[in-house]
């Protein structure tokens, strides 16, 4: 299955609202996860978990680089990506 | 005695006499021996020394996680002056307020690589250190004058009123904490010590003397290291000790699980900050059978006052330690009287830690460094809780509006006091974190609302920012004409 960048970015959407309890502001490109969105290390770990039961895939932790979550792109990218490794 | 007299920056000359070739700092991309690290040092003393910076002056430091950092640091200390770390995130009204409080001859900034030395309103790049042709020596050489008993920093802190206070830490006072710290953690050289704290808090900075102390390796980290990437950021800089707080106990707990190979050279975590919790620590203790935890309490104001010791913490769960040595930690009922064990009240700390005061704070100096008798200085810390028959620490946290936020201490009112100084914000009432749920503020506005939190970090640091903001007509006040916080805090919980 291939899964596409506007799914992914529902995905993330439903995620981040769901973590930090609130209205999120869809989601664009260029927004930076931390000061935009105001997460922290807890919201960013619960969120990954969410997306790890929404989009059935589990992270290798030895992967995960500070560049794939500072914006929505980046987010977005990574989670292709490892979607693209595990399909299902 | 050997610890009589010496000053913070002998440390650096002491380990260097020991260990002149090992590592003593990393960070991703460089590092530096001990001897490498005191020549840097040494280099920057001169130029400090040359742009006017007298024995007895304070200096602000931004507190990068960088080599630079370190050894301005111990330029600044060789030459005699104080300096107050500040955070690298603090916006620049924060930087104007502590460079006009703490009266500093200069402050110092880092980008690019390169040291930035601001003096009244001149900019001055420093030349590049180049170690090919470094001319050092002993930092102690360099002789200031000064005495044991002449400040090594003024460590700015979230107090119970408005802006933060400059808590003053002579040199006996940090030497002695650094070395009752060290005798209960005992840092190794052959540890490397993961730091993801910012410099500018004294857990963070105190890392760099109990590494000089125990010969250790400091590994600087990004403090962006602290959640997600924290398991890949010690696994590849191949840490053996991480000074945690719990937001990152947390991270790692779930993350070690799926692949605790990665993480066998971890021997030691420490925790302080908050209260850390007992899932993630028993999680992470079962997939890392060879790793200890040492769990610690502790406020700027005296550095540290209490260490578990190693995995104390399974036979007295949710203690936070014994008091360092040669020191004492009482708890105070509410007529000041010592209670017994078991009991509940304030915690009060004495001995040569508790620093000198709050830096030109001649009223809240007194409240909290209570003198009796005229004589005896005991430091009411604000914090209650009990000591167990053994003298075990228990700590249940404040009553007062100061609060931990991502382990990091933070005020309710220097919130809203920054708040309502924006132009157009009536009022602002901030609730503290619960659990799970983040910090709120809780504004009002004279005519049309804005994004407050924008406007928020230009004021404050980005740790102290709110979690949520939520605006309201006007802010519901309770029979006594206060601000009815009961209320507000019912109205999020639902």
């Amino acid at each position: 299955m291939i899964i596409n960048k506007e799914t992914v970015r529902t995905a993330l959407h439903q995620a981040v609202s769901k973590v930090l309890g609130e209205d999120v502001p869809p989601l664009k490109d260029n927004m930076s996860m931390f000061e935009e969105l105001r997460m922290d290390s807890t919201t960013m770990l619960e969120t990954m978990m969410e997306l790890e039961d929404t989009l059935q895939f589990t992270v290798d932790p030895e992967d995960l680089d500070i560049e794939d979550f500072l914006t929505v792109e980046a987010y977005i990218g990574f989670l292709m990506d490892i979607k693209q490794q595990q399909p299902a | 005695m050997s610890e009589a007299g010496k000053l913070v920056h002998h440390l650096l000359d002491d380990a260097c006499n020991t260990w002149p070739d090992q590592t003593f700092v990393r960070t991703k991309d460089q590092s530096v021996t001990l001897s490498g690290l005191r020549d840097r040092a040494f280099f920057y003393a001169r130029i400090l020394k040359d742009v006017g910076v007298l024995p007895g002056d304070r200096i602000v430091i931004e507190a990068a996680n960088s080599i630079d950092s370190v050894a301005v640091i111990f330029a600044t200390l060789a030459i005699g002056a104080a300096f107050c770390p500040i955070h690298t995130s603090a916006p620049d009204m924060q930087r104007r307020y502590v460079t006009e409080n703490s009266a500093a001859a200069l402050s110092v900034c880092f980008s690019d690589n390169r040291v930035f030395i601001k003096k009244a309103a001149a900019n001055h790049t420093v030349p590049v250190f180049n170690a090919r042709e470094a001319n050092g020596g002993p930092l102690g050489s360099l002789n200031p004058g000064i005495i044991s008993e002449d400040i090594a920093c003024l460590i700015y802190t979230s107090g119970s009123t408005g802006q933060p206070k400059g808590v003053t830490c002579l040199h006996r006072q940090v030497i002695f904490a650094a070395f009752a710290i060290a005798d209960a953690l005992e840092y190794k050289p052959a540890d490397t010590v993961f730091v993801a704290q910012p410099l500018s808090f004294d857990y963070g900075l105190y890392q760099i003397f109990l590494c000089l102390i125990g010969g250790a390796t400091l590994y600087l980290a990004d403090p962006g290291a602290a959640g997600l990437t924290l398991f890949k950021a010690l696994a590849s800089s191949k840490a053996t000790i991480l000074p945690a707080v719990p937001p990152m106990l947390d991270n790692l707990a779930v993350m070690a699980k799926r692949k605790p190979g990665a993480l066998h050279r971890l021997r030691l975590i420490t925790n302080t900050g908050a209260a850390a919790q007992e899932t993630s620590v028993q999680s992470l203790r079962q997939c890392l059978p060879d790793l200890k935890f040492q769990l610690m309490y502790g406020l700027t104001e005296c550095k540290r006052a209490a260490i578990n010791p190693p995995d104390a913490d399974i036979l007295r769960p949710s203690s936070c330690g014994l008091p360092l040595k040669d020191t004492e930690i009482k708890i105070i009922d509410e007529n000041g009287h010592r209670a017994g064990p078991g009991v509940v009240g304030e915690i009060v700390i004495r001995g040569p830690h508790v620093m000198a005061g709050y830096w030109n704070d001649e009223e809240l100096s007194k409240q909290r460094y209570f003198i009796h008798n005229a004589t005896m200085k005991e430091l009411r810390t604000g914090d209650f809780g009990w000591l167990d028959e053994d003298g075990y620490l228990y700590c249940q946290g404040r009553r007062d509006d100061i609060f931990k936020q991502r382990g990091y201490r933070v005020s309710c009112s220097e919130i809203e006091a920054a708040a309502s100084a924006i132009e157009g914000v009536k009022s602002a009432v901030l609730i503290p974190p619960d659990g799970k749920r983040p910090s709120v503020l809780f504004v009002s506005f004279d005519d049309g609302e804005f994004d407050i939190i924008k406007d928020l970090g230009t004021r404050l640091e980005e740790f102290k920012l709110p979690g949520r903001c939520v605006s309201m007509s006007s802010i519901p006040t309770n029979s006594n004409g206060k601000f009815d916080r009961k209320q507000l805090e019912k109205s999020i919980r639902n």
